[in-house]
């Protein structure tokens, strides 16, 4: 069991700067997700810490050890790769034992221990198959009885769901947390882009862009309390809805310049945002927290219809308020709806975020 | 209808596109196969029976009287026994594909996986001088291998076809490595395993089909070598079965049968190899596609 600590890690490939002073810790059995859209350095960060990639800048702890210059071989961490990674020449018995002959444990000790793992995954019956004949969820156990049998110190995760399918996926992340963090206690770092599974499995979320950490957090406070655009934009389903515009002070209350509408700023906002009065803002709501309704209402505006997505519980629709940039609400099903109607739509007044234009931080 | 769909039974569609353009493609292949198993079948035909019937081409089938004398005469003939050769030229080939495999692999996988200093200068140069054609090395070779006391030994010839190969052999199987999932390395190497262990206990095993094509491309050049052979082996009991096979000829009148039945003992050799590993050889030829 150890804690992860990254101090300002920096790795480029060539000119790109893959992963750029990234400082992160992970405590000891904790479950941290990194998350970020593709190429945002969160594989890279990965294999950093398995010793697949060496740091130009920065440090690397696992436990009480600086392993920057310390050989994969010993840092005795394990990984699971998306693709699995089985070695296609050896039976599953051979695959598991792998890591257990390479530390020289004594054979009988190999038998008893892969016995015990493969019973423990439920795959003592696949033992003696090869790679090849095994299902995606099997071979998925497999690689998690290889990494799980030598009892790492840091399990390491890369995309480990992503090759199944839909339905096993949604079995498989309620499995992998129960068994790596409830039952076994490994400190796990685990990677992924999809933000369900982040939600779902973590302790804690490190979201990533462009090789920087924008946010690490509990999932409710990364989905309640996004730091920045970026990570407001990311997490959610759907996306959250951006609202630019300037920030206007008429008659001691706030509104937002949208162009051809005024939104009016609830009064709770008022002393976090008054210092910005003059400046481009960027107000997010989550589509959830927008209310669309046919007939106008108390405060709502007015909008239109240029798209909708049913989904059996629920639809999203698309709208536009002057024609040009995109807004998506969610509506109850059964709701009456049709392309170019016009709607009326309303801001839940507790719900709303609020961004400085330049910078993507959060103001509120 | 009936006969147009019995004409197209092995039609897939697919990549061919059109039944005609199918059609056509197979003609071309045929034909070509034809053009090429032809002279073949002449040697086989033309061995397989007794000189006065074959005088008039092997194309004449009647009389058709099939005997192995030939065969016999070849493989236990007084003056230069086939045997003796066959036996010469295996001492020379197994040798010759073991030990160019072994260490092409491993500088291969150096080449494909390892960063080194000049690096690829000296992949570069490996592929530049595998252009040299045979005829402009032999001199040099001539008095290296007598300055070595090695002319007309079997190691000697040994020596200088291992080290003819190991270039091309180390080209092939670069490739073939680079194109290895590098995952599989890695995850070892997370496992705990030492370089040497992942190359002898990971990578050797999977790319079974490329060390098997390169040892049968290795084997089959070997075996059919008759230049280096001819230049560096003088002894008749040293002599591999390409250099026994011109003296089948006869000085005054050519022997025909003993000539093609020699030439078929010859290649079948190398064509039972290559039967034996053909589904290994086949896949392991993407060892040929250029890959960075």
């Amino acid at each position: 069991m150890a804690r992860v600590f990254l101090e300002n890690v920096v790795k480029k490939f060539g000119k790109v700067v893959a992963v750029n002073h990234v400082t992160l810790e992970v405590k000891d059995k904790e479950f941290m997700v990194l998350l970020g859209p593709s190429g945002c350095g969160k594989s890279t960060t990965l294999r950093l810490i398995a010793g697949l990639e060496t740091p130009d800048e920065g440090k690397i702890w696992i436990g009480d050890r600086l392993v920057n210059e310390i050989d994969p071989t010993k840092r005795n961490v394990a990984m699971v790769f998306q693709s699995y990674a089985l070695y296609p020449h050896m039976t599953v018995y051979r695959n598991i034992e792998f890591p257990l002959k390479m530390a020289r444990v004594p054979k009988e000790e190999r038998r008893r221990k892969v016995i015990e793992v493969a019973k423990f995954l439920g795959i003592e019956d696949l033992l003696n198959r090869y790679p090849k004949q095994l299902s995606g969820g099997q071979q998925q156990r497999v690689a998690l009885a290889r990494a799980i049998v030598r009892e790492p110190e840091v399990f390491l995760l890369d995309e480990p769901l992503s090759n199944l399918d839909a339905k096993l996926r949604v079995k498989m992340r309620f499995e992998l947390r129960r068994l790596l963090h409830d039952e076994l206690q490994i400190t796990t770092i685990y990677v992924t882009h999809d933000q369900v599974e982040a939600m779902t499995m973590a302790d804690k979320i490190a979201v990533m862009n462009a090789g920087k950490i924008m946010q690490v957090g509990s999932p409710i406070d990364v989905f309640e309390k996004p730091a920045n655009i970026f990570v407001a934009g990311f997490i959610g389903v759907p996306p959250m809805s951006f609202f630019e515009g300037t920030l206007i002070e008429k008659q001691k209350s706030l509104f937002l310049d949208l162009g051809s509408v005024l939104f009016r700023i609830p009064k709770t906002y008022y002393s976090a945002l008054h210092p910005h009065v003059g400046s481009e803002i960027v107000m997010g709501i989550r589509p959830q927290d927008i209310k669309v309704t046919l007939e106008p209402q108390e405060d709502s505006y007015e909008g239109k219809i240029v798209g909708y997505e049913p989904l059996g519980t629920e639809t999203y629709i698309h709208f536009t308020i002057n024609g040009t940039k995109e807004y998506i609400a969610v509506i109850p099903r059964g709701m009456r709806i049709s392309l170019k109607r016009k709607v009326y739509w309303k801001s839940n007044p507790q719900k709303l975020y609020f961004f400085r234009k330049s910078t993507g931080e959060a103001i509120y | 209808m009936g006969a147009k769909r019995k004409l197209l039974k092995g039609y897939r569609g697919g990549l061919l596109g059109s039944p005609l353009k199918w059609l056509i493609a197979n003609i071309v292949a045929w034909t070509i196969g034809v053009l090429w198993v032809l002279p073949f079948i002449g040697i086989f035909m033309t061995s397989i029976r007794p000189f006065s019937e074959v005088v008039s081409g092997w194309w004449s089938v009647s009389p058709f009287t099939p005997t192995l004398k030939n065969y016999v005469d070849a493989l236990f003939n007084p003056m230069f026994s086939l045997l003796r050769g066959f036996m010469n030229s295996f001492i020379i080939a197994v040798p010759s594909t073991i030990i160019p495999v072994m260490l092409a692999a491993l500088a291969a996988y150096a080449f494909a996986r390892f960063s080194f200093p000049i690096k690829n200068y000296l992949f570069v140069t490996m592929l530049f001088l595998m252009a040299a054609p045979q005829q402009m090395t032999i001199i040099p070779i001539f008095f290296m291998l007598n300055n070595m006391r090695l002319l007309n030994t079997y190691l000697g010839l040994i020596l200088i076809h291992s080290s003819w190969g190991i270039p091309w052999i180390t080209f092939f199987l670069r490739n073939y490595f680079s194109m290895l999932p590098k995952e599989l390395e890695e995850i070892a190497r997370v496992d705990g395993a030492t370089n040497r262990q992942i190359f002898f206990k990971i990578v050797l095993p999977i790319s079974l089909p490329g060390i098997i094509s390169a040892s049968v491309l290795q084997f089959a050049w070997v075996w059919n070598d008759f230049f280096f052979a001819l230049m560096l082996i003088f002894d008749p009991n040293k002599m591999v079965i390409t250099q026994m096979l011109p003296r089948l000829k006869g000085q005054y009148q050519i022997d025909w049968g003993l000539l093609s039945s020699g030439s078929v003992l010859a290649m079948i050799v190398p064509l039972i190899v290559y039967i034996i590993f053909n589904k290994y050889y086949m896949g392991g030829f993407r060892g040929w596609a250029m890959k960075k």
